[in-house]
């Protein structure tokens, strides 16, 4: 009964009434902590050990550039199908 | 049984029996291997062959034997049964798209009896040492581009047929899982081999016409310093090669999820538990699957920005792989589980995966991937991924859905020695490789490290490896034993009533697991004679004919494959345009606006290619009075277009600037290239756009064909 209820939360079961609710707040906290942890200090933390953060040149800067369009496009791929799905959901849900 | 046949189930069973023979080759090669590392000192064995050997073996496996199982058989033959569709949405090109998938594979094996051999440069096929390999390579490129197109004709066909021929009232959230793992399988193989032909287009160039797309500029070989233009860069190839190998990690895992999500089910006699989280989980590992790639690439100092974020994409990526093992597990929980073949398999496939996913952790980090690298700690893991992981799954499969395809059931005492053989066996090959890996031995060595001192001492393991894996194959003859011996009638099975009726019957509920309760809305006597039927074509919402429009998903089949196709190239020309972000950027000089190309004729193809866009878009408008002689005017234009672009051409071969005088010329070539036969395609859909439907399509091909050209024209006329 009890793996039940937990494991109903985990999959989208029937969420038992008292489960987690107490724990929402500090939840929050952590998820928060963790988030800020990432995008200030990430860069120290997780610092490249090849290069030890001294990396700046032509090439990494290309990189850099072939990344990020790399990433764009696949973005915008990526969301058209996810506009495809939203509105095919939407369709589906209708009928 | 005709052999070019377009009837889903024979191209899924040629498919099948296809890439089980490739499978046995891979597996002959890697057995050469072993050999030659546990008794180096007694083998005749050149290095260069061993090369070869690891290279194909990896080739083969990936490209030629698992991903076309897993999609390509157990995809074709099942999916249209599963959702109660006629056939796939295109037969047509589901035939082309097995036998370009076969001319490749023979390309590729062919190359061994080339001068040179096959390909040595490891299946990644990293620069520069793939440019200076010997012909091999080149075969391994046409046969890897070859594939590609096999490929999206494969990915395009399963998209459409799952969205657009699924039985009425079978909505998106009523599938099968399995079903689910095919659709976003579909989709990883659709965007992310697009890049890797980009690549193989650029290494070709590298090969064939001396450009230095990989090489970088004073590259000394052998003593001596290449006669090349230079200023390219290698770690182009790794990213646009692990743009596609990560999400191809996916592309041989998810169909593994549905194919024992499947025969969990059926063994437990109950419905997957947790099928919604399955399902999301799935979706999320698909979209996120485009942004980890670069964890192959740590060693290549990308710098801590890019590290970061790789590092946090790749730990995320994790969770839905756990949510859907998790519930596979969780399934299995109140479940009276019936220990046969497929349910022994599928069962190993668990803890099998689990242990290749834990121990990839750690390889998603740099601080502890580095000293990692290379090392046979990355071939243990990607192994229990894929051997007793992927592998076993499939055999699950093989098992549990024979008697659907032939009436009869595979011997049962045979395939208990099949399964333990393969668990045993497959563990005593695999597991030493932690240790060695761990312990820093890297995994490209000839003589397995023996003139090192600090490798010494792993020849017992090697040993063990060794005589491991001829059990492994002897095991397997077993299987094939089995296979053809069952399919042959030569002795007696169980009845096939009893297989065929609970596991697979189209009466009914398609698959047992998808959840019961999905279906209470329906009355039973309406599933079994309506909803599922497998005969013609009972409801006005499934499409009858490519051009009719599906209501729930708004669009007609064909409207659908063009998208795809679009999404394709789109991806094609995105890792293009990430080249050249990749070559100007880090450039030491770039040649001056205006010094190399003619503006003015930039200019002139520009506005061509936007009349051809305009001309072409008035012939697709719906009641357009000529819409021929838009068309015509159209190809009129495009035709210019080309003679224009031939004359660029020429201008720059007179002047001696050929391809491979700087990446800037080699950049241009390519790109224009490419495009040119982009339009020349074009102008031969035009003739085939005979009805109003096909006209809207080739307008948007066109709108297509002009946007990529601006594009062009911006980064190499005016930027």
């Amino acid at each position: 009964m009890k793996l039940n209820n937990y494991v109903g939360c985990l999959f989208g079961g029937k969420r038992h009434p008292t489960s987690f609710s107490a724990k929402k707040t500090p939840d929050v906290i952590m998820v928060g902590a963790i988030v800020a942890l990432v995008v200030a200090a990430g860069e120290v933390a997780m610092a490249c050990p090849v290069c030890f953060r001294v990396e700046e040149n032509a090439t990494t800067d290309g990189v850099r550039a072939a990344v990020l369009v790399l990433i764009g496009v696949t973005t915008v791929v990526l969301g058209a199908f996810a506009k495809f799905i939203v509105g095919f959901a939407k369709r589906e849900g209708r009928d | 049984m005709r052999i070019f046949s377009t009837d889903h189930k024979v191209v899924g069973l040629q498919y099948a029996i296809t890439s089980l023979v490739f499978l046995l080759l891979g597996f002959l090669l890697i057995l050469l291997v072993r050999w030659q590392l546990a008794w180096p000192e007694t083998s005749e064995m050149l290095p260069e062959f061993y090369n070869q050997l690891g290279a194909m073996h990896g080739t083969i496996m990936v490209f030629l034997a698992v991903v076309p199982l897993a999609v390509g058989g157990f995809g074709n033959y099942l999916v249209p049964l599963m959702i109660g569709a006629p056939d796939m949405a295109f037969p047509r090109l589901n035939m082309w798209s097995y036998w370009l998938y076969l001319c490749a594979g023979i390309v590729m094996l062919a190359s061994f009896f080339l001068p040179g051999g096959a390909a040595s440069s490891g299946w990644t096929a990293y620069p520069p040492l793939s440019v200076f390999a010997t012909s091999g390579q080149t075969a391994w490129l046409s046969g890897m581009f070859v594939l590609i197109v096999s490929s999206l004709f494969g990915s395009i066909n399963l998209i459409v047929t799952i969205l657009q021929l699924r039985a009425p009232g079978l909505t998106m959230m009523k599938l099968p899982f399995f079903i689910w793992s095919q659709l976003v399988t579909s989709f990883l193989l659709l965007l992310a081999f697009p890049p890797l032909q980009a690549a193989a287009v650029l290494q070709l160039m590298d090969r064939l016409a001396g450009t230095s797309f990989f090489l970088p500029s004073g590259l000394v070989v052998s003593g001596q310093a290449l006669t090349v233009s230079g200023g390219g860069s290698p770690i182009l190839w790794q990213h646009l090669f692990w743009f596609l190998a990560h999400p191809e990690v996916y592309v041989l895992v998810l169909p593994a999820f549905g194919i024992v999500g499947e025969v969990i089910a059926a063994s437990t006699s109950k419905p997957l538990w947790g099928y919604r989280a399955r399902v999301y989980a799935v979706l999320f590992m698909g979209f996120m699957s485009f942004l980890v790639w670069a964890h192959h690439m740590f060693l290549t100092g990308m710098g801590s920005t890019m590290s970061t974020f790789f590092q946090v994409t790749t730990m995320i990526i994790s969770i839905p792989s756990v949510v859907i093992l998790s519930s596979l597990l969780l399934s299995l929980h109140g479940g009276s589980i019936k220990f046969t073949v497929p349910a022994m398999f599928a069962l190993a496939f668990l803890p099998m995966f689990g242990i290749g996913g834990l121990t990839g952790l750690p390889l998603g980090l740099a601080a502890s991937d580095i000293p990692l690298h290379d090392t046979y700690y990355v071939i243990g893991h990607f192994h229990y991924l894929v051997a007793p992981g992927t592998l076993f799954a499939l055999f699950a499969g093989i098992y549990h859905w024979f008697p659907t395809v032939t009436g009869r059931t595979l011997n049962e005492r045979l395939g208990r020695l099949h399964f333990w053989g393969s668990l045993v066996t497959m563990n005593l090959i695999f597991m030493p490789m932690f240790a060695q890996g761990l312990a820093g031995l890297n995994r490209r060595l000839f003589d397995g490290g023996r003139q090192y001192e600090a490798f010494k001492g792993f020849e017992f393991s090697y040993e063990l490896q060794a005589w491991a894996a001829v059990a492994l194959g002897l095991v397997q003859l077993l299987f094939i034993v089995n296979l053809t011996g069952t399919g042959l009638r030569l002795w007696k099975t169980r009845a096939p009533g009893d297989a065929k009726s609970e596991e697979f019957s189209t009466d009914g509920d398609p698959s047992p697991s998808v959840p019961r309760s999905s279906w209470k809305t329906r009355a039973p006597g309406d599933a079994k004679s309506e909803e599922f039927s497998t005969d013609g074509d009972p409801s006005p919402s499934v499409p009858r004919s490519p051009y009719q429009v599906r209501p729930d998903t708004g669009v007609s089949s064909a409207t659908m494959a063009f998208w795809l196709f679009i999404a394709s190239e789109v991806m094609l020309f995105g890792a293009l345009f990430s080249s050249y972000a990749l070559l100007r950027v880090s450039a030491t000089d770039w040649p001056a606006v205006g010094t190399m190309l003619h503006n003015v004729l930039g200019g002139l193809n520009t506005v061509l290619i936007l009349g051809v866009a305009v001309f072409a878009l008035g012939a697709g408008r719906t009641g357009s009075s000529y819409p021929r002689a838009l068309l015509t005017v159209a190809s009129v234009l495009a035709l210019l277009f080309l003679a224009v672009t031939g004359m660029e051409y020429r201008a720059a071969l007179t002047l001696g600037l050929p391809p491979a005088t700087s990446t800037f010329m080699a950049l241009f070539f390519s790109l224009t290239g490419l495009h040119a036969l982009h339009v020349i395609g074009g102008i031969v859909v035009n003739v085939w756009a005979t009805t109003s439907d096909r006209r809207k399509l080739v307008a948007r091909y066109w709108v297509f064909v002009a946007i990529i050209w601006l594009v062009m024209f911006g980064g190499l006329y005016l930027l």
